[in-house]
């Protein structure tokens, strides 16, 4: 049977699930067309780059309503597209399609959350369980992220990563792409090497100076290092507004930098900004260091409490940059607190409403609309003595 | 008892707020959107340390007495209890922080000395409410009625706020919550600091408010629970499989989680 990409996008945007035979077949085609990618891709304007999505498939329906739909609008997505979200399979399925079907206006980035260890805590392994009956679906799509691009260059002048610290040395090395390394090099040779960043609370992070030698040789020492090695990079860290240069993190690992770092580090590499997702910010997106550092954030209302805006990145022709900036989507269904329960924290599972009773109208308060005549919260079906929720010590 | 029977009760349903007034009680739960980036900063800069990524400081849980008692739950106020001092960086560390280090004398990186103005980054907090009038004192003849909360009673109100969350650079997670159910004859609150460093340890540092309608006193129960990291996800029941997310179910861990230390205060309303 020919695999039918129009087909498959289609019934995504009616929001049905491919078989899981389907997602099989994608994942396995768009892993080959990945290994050729470089871990730097180079690309053109115009293009629209989006931020984290987080599973929230409503709100990136959303997104192509506003930014235009495939392939008449060229896309970058800078990762973070499972977990938290009710949708991370629908999610990850349409992108996934996107890329396969038009692979030079598509751009897919790696992101935190494109990984196994956290994709089992944060929601997606549990959500493939539910939606397929079993992990394959899962194993399916987290053998795909260790073939997504790091990082993309947009006309030589804008340096695209994720900024969470899936762009690592490590990953680089793992994922036995012989040529990144070259690419890689010629990038990164001199002073500043960029690498696998992370921080929640700030943007991007960089690393310190290392001379290309030392940088060869913890290549090849990364490269020995099995997988189960700890993100120890030299090169993660968090920009610090306090300071100019490097300082080393509290946690005990990586560093922080300052301005200076991210304006060394653009001039060396002769470009002019850095772009990254990765933080949340109630605004959508925000702008740092002089115009040379910009955060995009495309999850509007995260996690369906954060009351948060979104935006997206229009890049234009002339380098040009506009946050085209949103909010939650109007049909986005807001899910029961049942299931909110059982992705967000303090969950419990929700068998424990198999009756469908209470939980929704228990959270949102007994007031307006539910009140008895007593006003009391009837428990009804629920069984007061298993009800963990609400009877809580 | 008469009095208890016939409770009334009125519900608070405005714009961003939900409660309950009952007896001489007024209860609210405020929830709104995360600070803005304007008042992220303003808040560091008031704290000293950077604030966690999904910071509700405008959210609240409040009580309040006729008698002008009234506590306050708050993530800014909670924010400002996480530790500072010289020694604060040091307590814990992410799991490879070890290795990180010898990695980086083998790559000449040990001209970089400065280390950032130390803090508890794990945002461990000892908060237990903003208190007005009456303080909590220590006491050993007052404790919470658990046979009295065990009772399926109804509730009347019930809530559950989150103050700030933080995925400590995907190193774990820290969480601040409150949750409260009023009942005709009591309530509770609990507010729960939740703690996963992973690789490393699970914390958990609950504080418990109860009070029974009809008695002067506010009991405060604060308790700790701490285990490693490694013997609390051995007790992932095999079923889970691959499924962790067991891990970031505070209720989960907490009744993992052996208890280490807690402490009773009582407040008295006038």
């Amino acid at each position: 049977m020919v695999l039918d990409l129009d087909a498959c996008i289609d019934s995504l945007f009616q929001r049905q699930l491919l078989a899981e035979s389907v997602i099989k077949e994608i994942c396995e085609k768009t892993k080959e067309l990945l290994m050729s990618e470089s871990n730097v891709v180079h690309i053109k304007a115009p293009v629209t780059v989006v931020g984290d999505i987080h599973g929230q498939f409503y709100d990136l329906l959303e997104i192509f309503k506003i930014g235009g739909y495939c392939p008449d609008t060229n896309y970058l997505f800078l990762g973070d597209y499972v977990d938290r979200g009710l949708y991370s399979v629908e999610t990850m399925s349409i992108l996934t399609c996107l890329k396969l079907r038009y692979p030079d206006r598509v751009q897919l980035v790696r992101g935190n959350h494109e990984s196994r260890a956290v994709t089992q805590t944060y929601g997606f392994y549990t959500e493939c369980m539910k939606k397929y009956g079993s992990a394959q679906v899962w194993h399916y799509f987290t053998d795909l992220f260790d073939y997504l691009t790091l990082s993309v260059v947009i006309d030589n002048m804008i340096f695209c990563v994720h900024g969470g610290k899936a762009l690592e040395l490590r990953s680089l090395f793992d994922s036995g792409i012989k040529q990144q390394t070259n690419v890689f090099k010629e990038l990164f040779a001199d002073e500043i090497l960029i690498g696998p960043c992370y921080s929640l609370e700030k943007p991007l992070g960089l690393s310190p100076s290392i001379h290309t030698i030392d940088q060869i040789k913890v290549m090849d020492r990364f490269k020995e290092i099995p997988h189960e090695g700890p993100m120890a990079d030299l090169v993660w860290s968090d920009p610090d507004p306090g300071r100019e240069e490097f300082a080393v993190s509290p946690r005990g690992a990586g560093y922080t930098f300052g301005s200076l770092v991210v304006e060394k580090f653009l001039h060396e590499n002769g470009m002019d900004h850095i772009l990254r997702a990765h933080q949340l910010c109630m605004e959508g997106f925000q702008v740092l260091f002089d115009d040379q550092l910009s955060t995009v954030w495309s999850a509007p209302n995260y996690c369906y409490r954060c009351g948060n805006l979104a935006s997206i990145l229009e890049v234009g022709v002339e380098g040009e940059r506009h946050f085209n900036v949103f909010e939650a989507a109007p049909e986005n269904e807001r899910p029961t607190a049942e299931a909110q329960r059982t992705l967000f924290s303090n969950g419990i599972p929700t068998s424990l409403y198999g009756n469908g009773v209470g939980a929704g109208a228990a959270i949102n308060g007994v007031g307006g609309n539910d009140t008895t005549a007593s006003g009391f919260l009837n428990p009804g079906g629920i069984d007061s003595a298993q009800d963990t929720i609400h009877y809580f010590l | 008892m008469s009095t208890l029977t016939s409770t009334t009760h009125r519900l608070i349903k405005e714009d961003q707020t939900t409660g309950i007034a009952i007896h001489d009680w007024e209860v609210r739960s405020h929830k709104t959107s995360i600070l803005s980036s304007k008042e992220i900063d303003a808040a560091s800069a008031d704290l000293g340390i950077p604030i966690p990524e999904m910071i509700f400081g405008n959210n609240f849980l409040s009580i309040e007495h006729k008698s002008g008692f009234k506590l306050e739950f708050k993530a800014l106020p909670a924010l400002a209890m996480v530790d500072q001092s010289s020694k604060s960086s040091d307590l814990i560390k992410v799991s490879y922080a070890r290795e990180w280090f010898d990695k980086r004398s083998m790559a000449n990186q040990e001209h970089i000395t400065d280390v950032i103005k130390p803090y508890d980054w794990t945002y461990t907090t000892k908060y237990g409410g903003t208190v007005l009038g009456s303080q909590f004192e220590e006491t050993t003849n007052d404790s919470i009625d658990i046979e009295q909360l065990k009772k399926p009673d109804p509730i009347l109100f019930y809530d559950e706020n989150i103050l700030f969350e933080d995925e400590l650079a995907d190193n774990g997670a820290a969480i601040l919550t409150t949750k409260m159910r009023v009942m005709p004859s009591c309530f509770l609150i609990l507010l729960r600091f939740f703690l996963r460093v992973d690789d490393v340890l699970f914390r958990i540092h609950d504080t418990r408010i109860y009070h029974r309608f009809g008695t002067n006193s506010v009991i405060r129960e604060c308790s700790t629970k701490e285990s490693s990291y490694r013997d609390t996800r051995a007790r992932i029941p095999r079923s889970s499989g691959e499924d962790l997310s067991l891990l970031l179910n505070s209720n989960w861990v907490s009744s993992q989680l052996p208890e280490q230390e807690s402490r009773v205060e009582v407040a008295r309303l006038e």
